[in-house]
């Protein structure tokens, strides 16, 4: 639950609470979906590198 | 064109200018008109997203990039995935718990007035600065190729875009934003199916060919400070650029705060972590392919063929005539060369091979320094031309190969684009004036009805200026640059706002402020003495204002805490 708007105001910068969901099958969790864009991002740089490198 | 590609360019475009005003009809309220409809989804968001930093030069010029310098341009993005992620999992949660209208919203909430003020005055500035740009750069590409008058051309699309975006605010925006991607996609889904279509190698052969012309280089793990493109220039130059715009750049801030709920916000960030890095390997491929398939069919001398037929009749010696000729009779031998070397790579035989593959090379150079002769020559009989043709070879290769009707719906994607991204920009620049100085400094009490009104008339003047900037623009072609090079200056000290504002609490307004005068007084200054590539200016420009700050914030004495929401309205 967030909070009330007043405290908000008094700390923007709070720290807010993670919980809501994601509505994603397997990726339930926010942090799971970060780890998986940062896995796919890593994926594609593999991807590159091996194109520039079988290519070259 | 033929009458059949201008229905279709005249079609969607005002087809989807009418539906988006006629969609946000009789829009009265404030949040509405500057947040768009509450209910918006993650992939409209998404879509919003990606439409609004494509604009017409991602799709007109970026394929000339892959042409003459092939795929490293990629590793400009790589920075993006890991700050939308930052963006999501720390700007975005903040950004909706405040309820803000703007982004600078949050510093007054966080600091005080005049640090809001100075972040909203810095977005203004570089993006009142660029806004003429999205619109004159495609102008003059197009009207250039399609032979029609360049103010004519910017003032249709300006007058265009500006219509619907006062008309129906945010919500038009990124209605239309969807249907125009849905162009963009389709246009640039068939060029490239149409010219695998068209190659006269096969995919493997095409690779081949442009691995060996060196045009595959997606990836350089060089520390080479002055190689403008390199995996660490992208993931950590990318990485501030990437924060700097989505996470603090209201043109962008506007598109994702417009989600029904934090999760269609985060997931239409999430779409773009995923698909920006793979949507611009294929642009950048599709131009090495169009490299591929000039290597086999002839290809002009100079792609900016109105600056060529002009130096052409300007030339009594024929020299230029004469380049030309030079011209095809290499081709000629290049394309000979290269069938060889394929030929004899198929039958296992690695000398013919190798011998062909340096004979191709080798002829490729000589083409190289034709063309760099010709473009000298353009250069000289008329001054005024850009010697770097690039940004003309697939809008040529669109007219001169695709079917009519494709070509229709290509320039379409590329008005679309332009429109997209023109419409978030004039949306941003109307909602931050009015919600960051009309109603923040100069009319506090006020109906919504009243601000939606403000906001249409800062809009219609924002857009008036970019049309201003647009039809001047061919005065001074080097304020492209310019304005270029103000975004990445201004860039770094905007995010070190933000950064300081979340991360390092210690700080107050006072001493971010300060830092930040000073820290942008120092990038200038450093831009004027040293030559390093632009996207190091973000992270000099954010980490010397954090420092700063909490320089000044010790001479200071301890912080008192967040500023009070009372005399900081939003």
């Amino acid at each position: 639950m967030n909070p009330p708007r007043d405290q908000a105001a008094r700390d923007p910068a709070a720290p807010q609470n993670d919980e809501e969901a994601t509505g994603l099958p397997l990726l339930r969790s926010w942090k799971r979906v970060y780890l998986f864009v940062a896995g796919w991002f890593l994926i594609w740089v593999g991807l590159l590198v091996a194109l520039t490198v079988l290519f070259s | 064109m033929s009458p059949l590609d201008f229905v279709i360019l005249i079609g969607t475009m005002a087809g989807i200018a009418a539906y988006g005003i006629w969609r946000t009809r009789g829009s009265r309220k404030l949040s509405h008109y500057i947040k768009g409809e509450p209910t918006m989804g993650w992939a409209t968001i998404g879509i919003s997203v990606m439409a609004t930093q494509a604009s017409a030069i991602t799709f007109i010029s970026t394929p000339g990039q892959g042409y003459e310098s092939g795929l490293d341009f990629v590793q400009n993005y790589f920075g993006m995935p890991l700050a939308l992620i930052v963006i999501a999992a720390v700007f975005l949660p903040v950004y909706r718990r405040l309820d803000v209208y703007t982004a600078y919203e949050f510093l007054g909430r966080r600091f005080d007035a005049k640090t809001r003020l100075l972040g909203a005055g810095l977005f203004l500035l570089q993006r009142g600065l660029a806004a003429g740009i999205t619109i004159y750069a495609p102008a003059i590409i197009l009207s250039t190729m399609l032979g029609w008058r360049l103010d004519l051309t910017i003032l249709l699309s300006g007058f265009l875009v500006i219509l619907y975006t006062v008309a129906g605010g945010s919500e038009a925006v990124s209605l239309t934003q969807k249907y125009q991607m849905a162009i963009i996609s389709g246009g640039m889904a068939t060029a490239f199916i149409i010219l695998l279509a068209k190659l006269p190698a096969n995919l493997g052969d095409a690779l081949t060919v442009a691995g060996g012309f060196k045009k595959l280089e997606a990836v350089s793990f060089s520390f080479d400070v002055n190689r403008r493109y390199t995996f660490w220039s992208g993931l950590l130059g990318g990485l501030f650029l990437s924060l700097s715009y989505f996470g603090t750049d209201q043109s962008q801030v506007q598109r994702y705060l417009s989600g029904a709920s934090l999760r269609a916000s985060r997931l239409g960030l999430m779409f773009n972590a995923l698909l920006k890095i793979p949507m611009q390997f294929f642009i950048l491929l599709l131009g090495v392919l169009v490299f591929v398939f000039y290597q086999f069919e002839p290809q002009p001398v100079f792609f900016n063929q109105a600056a060529w037929n002009y130096a052409v009749k300007h030339d009594p010696d024929g020299k230029l005539r004469s380049l030309e000729q030079e011209s095809s009779a290499i081709h000629g031998q290049k394309a000979r060369l290269i069938r060889a070397w394929l030929d004899a790579r198929h039958a296992g035989d690695r000398k013919a091979e190798a011998d062909a593959r340096a004979g191709a090379q080798a002829a490729l150079e000589h083409s190289e320094a034709v063309r760099t002769e010709a473009k000298a020559a353009v250069l000289a009989a008329n001054p005024g031309t850009k010697g770097n043709d690039a940004d003309y070879v697939f809008i040529t290769f669109v007219l001169d190969h695709l079917p009519h009707g494709i070509i229709g719906l290509l320039v379409a994607a590329f008005f679309a684009a332009a429109l997209s991204s023109k419409a978030a920009e004039l949306n941003a620049l109307g909602s931050t004036t009015t919600v960051d100085f009309y109603r923040h400094l100069i009319r506090r009490e006020a109906d919504d009805a009243h601000y939606v009104a403000a906001s249409k008339w800062f809009t219609f003047l924002w857009g008036m200026v970019a049309l201003a900037f647009a039809l001047f623009a061919n005065l001074a072609e080097n304020l492209i640059q310019a304005v270029n090079i103000v975004g990445s200056i201004f860039y770094g000290v905007v995010l070190a706002l933000f950064l300081t504002a979340f991360f390092v609490k210690r700080v107050g307004g006072t001493a971010v402020f300060w830092a930040a005068l000073a820290s942008q007084a120092m990038v200038i200054a450093l831009y004027f003495s040293l030559n390093i590539s632009y996207l190091w200016y973000n992270l000099i420009g954010c980490a010397a204002c954090v420092l700063l700050s909490l320089l000044i914030q010790a001479w200071l004495g301890p912080n008192p805490g967040p500023a009070a929401p009372a005399p900081f309205r939003s």
